[in-house]
């Protein structure tokens, strides 16, 4: 399991690599989305400038996301079914998205703070809510991309699908990256970054679970 | 007919259940009240003549057995004098004694009225004693009399300030959400239940509970703005601001997402296999929501975030006997749409067979 882990993990980052085309555009995309921010608000107060900084996260990543079950031909997956689990696959799936948000994310979060300014107060809280925000996009979307990928016209219905299943996740996230940008409570924040974390580790446990169901045709 | 009726005897059950919940709900009289009285206030050491609008009352049907008191903690102030000039229409004269304690001076008082015929009644905070004449005299507390009874002699639904009569609303709107949650849970069900079986017949209930999930989930919807717009005032000033309205919200986008996703997966075993997956996402997401994000976030529903629930506060005994009724009758009015789904969804899919 760890040896098909660490392989399809290996395959995915190298073929990032030779289509560095992809990975720019998303890059691209993520600055241009930061520059349309600006140009429409010019100047925010903090609660506003960390909405629109999960807004922002949220497209490119459902972008980003979504691409992860199509770029490789049915064939392939239908090889990769022979000689991998199932498990295998999903999770190195979720690894490597998880990655890519990372990279997203610090990218992002660089780009927004040169033109909108950095509000943070407390500036390891609020990286340790964007990474759990991180890993809860990678988590969540990776498994309706798998979905997404099985219709025609898949980017649309990666949309659809998404947006409601991630406003729950958005709830927390705000509320979790506002102790970067308030004082809160310790407890209040553990309680917080605990209930993302346990959501995290439900949504993997169900893909998990359900990932052999959707991946064979 | 008859032998169709005892066959299909949860059907007859669910309606009458429902039918008895609509005519009680709506025929029960709301229990006595105080709506308004003027003056609001009086200094110490004055007389005060005031006047007193009850509803659904019977003042001039109880006469003699009448009585008021303002009240502040242990202190009760009988009114010396009351006239009432109707059934809904009432004039106490207050006297506020001049040698009251600075305890009880700048206080708000609750106004209480009993009667043979409607209990005892209050209006919570709604009378002012200011700051007047001062004397020296030594001031004993009034004895309270004792008084024969504290309820209504005839059946009501409680009387809420700022509910009123949209308490009633009770037995409609939450209904509708127990029903929306547990179709919903039962659509979650049938999808597990499809994924170890891979019976279609799994998949169809699942799609009908679901659908008749949305139904009930636009209907608490309605029922829900109707009463806020009463009970919180306008619309755009609460709607998306109360997680338990978004998550409402969010289950019936969930679940319509849900049916997006069976129209574009057109192949029946992947439509019901992908569907599925999706089913089981979208209901644990859905409970996440509910149970979880209230606690981080603000509700103005009661039993969260120091409202007080039903359990303690609105649900009496009266309601109650309304209220078990119509959420049983509208789960199994529920589960009878959800059945004319199935089978409108199986013949559908006989009739594709047949043709092709």
């Amino acid at each position: 399991m760890f040896r098909e882990l660490k392989t399809l993990l290996w395959k995915d980052l190298k073929l990032e690599w030779r289509k560095r085309h992809a990975l720019n555009g998303l890059l691209l995309y993520v600055v241009l989305m930061v520059v349309l921010v600006y140009l429409s608000f010019e100047k925010v107060d903090f609660i506003t400038w960390n909405a629109l900084l999960w807004l922002i996260l949220l497209f490119s990543s459902i972008n980003a996301v979504a691409k992860s079950f199509l770029g490789e031909s049915n064939a392939r997956h239908l090889y990769y079914y022979h000689v991998a689990r199932p498990q295998a696959v999903i999770l190195s799936k979720i690894i490597y998205n998880l990655f890519l948000m990372l990279l997203i994310a610090g990218i992002a979060l660089a780009v927004y703070s040169l033109v909108l300014g950095f509000p943070v107060r407390y500036p390891l809280r609020y990286f340790a809510a964007l990474f759990l925000g991180a890993a809860g996009f990678a988590t969540l979307f990776t498994m309706l991309a798998a979905m997404a990928s099985r219709a025609e016209n898949s980017a649309a219905l990666m949309a659809i699908l998404s947006f409601p299943l991630f406003i729950p996740m958005l709830v927390i996230l705000l509320t979790v990256s506002r102790a970067g940008l308030v004082a809160m409570e310790d407890s209040v924040i553990l309680q917080n970054f605990a209930l993302l974390f346990l959501l995290e580790l439900v949504i993997v446990s169900i893909s998990l679970l359900l990932f052999p169901y959707i991946w064979r045709d | 007919m008859i032998k169709q009726m005892y066959k299909r005897w949860w059907k007859v059950l669910g309606a009458l259940l429902v039918l008895y919940s609509i005519l009680v709900g709506l025929a029960v009289p709301v229990g006595p009240g105080l709506s308004n009285l003027n003056p609001k206030e009086a200094k110490t050491g004055e007389e005060v003549l005031v006047q007193l609008r009850g509803y659904n009352t019977h003042f001039k049907e109880s006469g003699s057995s009448l009585r008021i008191w303002l009240r502040h903690k242990d202190l009760y102030l009988p009114a010396d004098q009351i006239h009432s000039s109707s059934d809904w229409h009432l004039l106490a004269r207050f006297h506020i004694p001049a040698n009251l304690p600075p305890a009880y001076r700048d206080q708000v008082y609750d106004v209480i009225v009993n009667d043979d015929e409607d209990g005892t009644f209050i209006l919570p905070r709604a009378f002012s004693v200011l700051n007047g004449e001062t004397s020296g005299e030594a001031f004993e507390l009034p004895a309270v009399e004792s008084v024969k009874n504290n309820d209504p002699q005839w059946f009501n639904f409680p009387h809420r300030v700022v509910l009123y009569e949209t308490i009633r609303n009770l037995l409609f709107h939450v209904p509708m959400w127990f029903a929306m949650t547990l179709l919903l849970t039962f659509s979650f069900a049938y999808a597990i239940a499809y994924l170890r079986s891979f019976n279609p017949v799994y998949d169809a209930i699942a799609a009908a509970t679901a659908n008749a999930g949305i139904l009930f989930g636009l209907l608490g919807f309605v029922t829900g703005a109707l009463w806020g717009n009463f009970a919180w005032g306008a619309l755009n000033k609460w709607l998306l601001q109360d997680t338990k309205i978004l998550g409402a919200l969010i289950g019936i986008l969930l679940y319509l997402a849900y049916f997006v996703l069976r129209g574009a997966l057109g192949d029946d075993e992947k439509r019901a296999r992908i569907s599925s997956v999706y089913n089981i996402f979208a209901w644990v997401m859905f409970i996440v929501f509910i149970y979880v994000t209230p606690r981080m976030t603000q509700t103005l529903h009661p039993g969260n975030g120091g409202n007080p629930a039903f359990s303690s506060y609105d649900l009496d005994s009266h309601l109650r006997m309304v209220f078990y009724p119509a959420v049983i009758g509208w789960i199994l009015i529920g589960l009878w749409i959800s059945s004319l789904q199935l089978r409108y969804r199986l013949l559908k899919e006989k009739l594709y067979d047949q043709e092709n």
